[in-house]
C-alpha cells in the first residue's frame, strides 16, 4: 500500500507540473499533493497524511525551480498545525474542511512568499495577492470535486476489509 | 518513543533538507535535482505531449469563430508583408554589397539547439519551464533561449538531460533592452503575469505605443535584436529624469512548445 502511495505522490507530481498549467486561471493553480494531503487529516489519516506531506513537498522540490525545501517545509509546517487541530477537535462537517483548506491554502503562498524572501528573490505584493486569490479558489473547487470520490474510495476499502474480518471471524 | 518506518523516512528528508540549506545548492541540491528530472523527463515529455494535443484540440474547437477572423486579418498581414520582403531583399543585397567594398565582417548565425518545453513549475511563482536538453547537448547555465528569433529567457538550472528556463517575465530577470526606432536604451524586467516593463528610458526619448524593444547586446549576457516585447502603455512624468514603458511579450509564453538554447557563435 505505501509503495502505492509512493507511486502516486510522484505521478501527481509530475501531472502538477506538466497538465495543472492547463487549469491555471490568473496565475492560481491547483496545488494537488496539499489538497490530498489535507483530506487525509481531515479523515484522520495521520500517518498517511504525513507521507503525502513529506514525500510530495521533497519530489515538488526536485521538479520546481525554486529554492530548496519550499514545498517540503511548507507543507511540513502545515501538516503539524493541522495534525494537531484534528487531534484536539473533533470535526465532521464538511465546511470546515473547505474552511482548513482556504487557510491552508492562503498560508502556504505567504509562507512561499516569505521563503522566496529570504532567499533574495521578491516578488510584488499586488500580483503576489493574485495567486494567493486564485490558488486558494482553484484548491477549494478541486476539493468540493474529489473530497466525495475519496470519501466513497474509502467507504469502498473499509467495507472490503470489514468483509474480511467476517469471513476470517467465520472460519476461526 | 518508538521510531517506526515512517518516522525514520521523515527524519532522513528533514535532514536532506537541513543539509541542502548548508550546503551550497550548486555541490548538493543541484546533482539531486539532476538526476531526478533524469529520471522523470521521459515521463513528463510523454504527458505534457499528450495533453497539449488534447487542451490545443479543444481550444481549436472552442475559437473557431474567433479563428476565421484571425485568418482574414493574417491574410492581410502576409500580403502586406509580401511586399516588405521584396523591398527587405533587395535592401539585403544592397547591404551585402556595401559590407564587400567596405570589408565589413558578415555577423556570425548563431549555434543552436533545439530543446522541447516538457514541464513548468508546480506552481506559478517561480515562471520557469523545463526543456529536454541539457549538459549532455551543451548547455550551461546562463545561456540565453529563444523562439522564432524572440527573447524567451536564460538557462538556470542544467541537468545532464534536461534544463530549467528562466523566463523574461521572471520578477528577477533583467535584460537590457533597446527601443527599435528611437534606439534608445532602458532596462527591461519581469512582472508576475508574464508582463514586462522597460525603465530607465531617458525622458527626451520618443515612444510610441507598439514600437518594439529588442534587446540592446549591452553586458554580453544576450546577443544584439532578439525581440523582447512591444510598447502597449509609456509612463512619463513631468519632473523625472527617466520614463518607463509597459511591454507585451510578442511570444505567448504560455503556449511555447519549441525553444532553442544559444550555444555560441558559430
Amino acid at each position: 500500500m505505501k509503495f502505492w502511495s509512493f507511486l502516486l505522490i510522484v505521478f501527481l507530481a509530475i501531472i502538477q507540473t506538466t497538465i495543472m498549467h492547463y487549469f491555471s486561471i490568473k496565475l492560481g493553480m491547483v496545488n494537488l499533493i496539499l489538497v490530498i494531503f489535507i483530506m487525509m487529516l481531515f479523515l484522520k489519516h495521520f500517518e498517511s497524511a504525513l507521507i503525502w506531506a513529506a514525500f510530495g513537498g521533497l519530489i515538488l522540490d526536485l521538479l520546481s525551480s525554486t529554492p530548496s525545501g519550499m514545498y517540503f517545509l511548507g507543507f511540513m509546517i502545515i501538516y503539524f498545525a493541522l495534525a494537531l487541530f484534528f487531534k484536539t477537535f473533533e470535526f465532521e462537517e464538511v465546511i470546515v474542511l473547505l474552511i482548513i483548506m482556504i487557510v491552508a491554502s492562503t498560508c502556504f503562498d505567504l509562507f512561499s512568499l516569505v521563503y522566496l524572501d529570504l532567499w533574495g528573490i521578491r516578488l510584488p505584493i499586488h500580483d503576489f495577492s493574485n495567486i494567493i486569490i486564485f490558488d486558494t479558489l482553484l484548491n477549494t473547487i478541486f476539493i468540493c470535486i474529489i473530497y466525495p470520490i475519496l470519501i466513497s474510495i474509502n467507504k469502498y476499502f473499509s467495507a472490503k476489509k470489514q468483509r474480511i474480518i467476517t469471513i476470517s471471524e467465520f472460519y476461526k | 518513543m518508538k521510531l517506526t518506518g515512517i518516522k525514520i523516512l521523515i527524519l532522513v528528508l528533514v535532514a536532506i533538507c537541513a543539509i541542502s540549506l548548508i550546503v551550497p545548492r550548486r555541490y548538493f541540491w543541484n546533482p539531486i535535482k539532476g538526476t531526478a528530472a533524469m529520471i522523470i523527463a521521459p515521463a513528463q515529455k510523454v504527458l505534457n505531449t499528450s495533453a497539449s494535443s488534447v487542451f490545443g484540440f479543444f481550444s481549436t474547437i472552442s475559437r473557431i469563430s474567433q479563428l476565421a477572423k484571425e485568418n482574414e486579418s493574417l491574410r492581410e498581414e502576409r500580403d502586406k508583408l509580401l511586399s516588405e520582403k521584396v523591398k527587405l531583399l533587395e535592401d539585403e543585397k544592397e547591404n551585402e554589397i556595401l559590407r564587400q567594398q567596405l570589408n565589413f565582417q558578415k555577423k556570425n548565425p548563431f549555434k543552436l539547439v533545439p530543446g522541447q518545453v516538457i514541464a513548468k513549475d508546480p506552481t506559478n511563482i517561480q515562471e520557469t519551464f523545463s526543456i529536454d536538453v541539457g549538459a549532455n547537448d551543451g548547455v550551461k547555465e546562463s545561456m540565453p533561449v529563444i523562439s522564432s528569433g524572440m527573447m524567451v529567457g536564460k538557462v538556470s538550472e542544467v541537468g545532464p538531460t534536461s534544463s530549467k528556463v528562466l523566463l523574461i517575465t521572471n520578477p528577477n530577470s533583467i535584460v537590457n533592452g533597446m527601443l527599435q526606432e528611437s534606439r534608445a536604451y532602458g532596462l527591461v524586467r519581469g512582472e508576475l503575469g508574464y508582463g514586462l516593463i522597460m525603465d530607465s528610458i531617458p525622458q527626451d526619448t520618443k515612444i510610441n505605443v507598439s514600437d518594439l524593444v529588442v534587446t540592446s547586446g549591452l553586458g554580453g549576457n544576450y546577443p544584439k535584436g532578439l525581440i523582447l516585447g512591444e510598447v502597449t502603455e509609456i509612463i512619463s512624468k513631468q519632473g523625472e529624469i527617466f520614463q518607463s514603458a509597459t511591454l507585451r511579450p510578442i511570444l505567448d509564453f504560455n503556449k511555447l512548445e519549441l525553444v532553442f538554447v544559444i550555444l555560441g557563435v558559430e
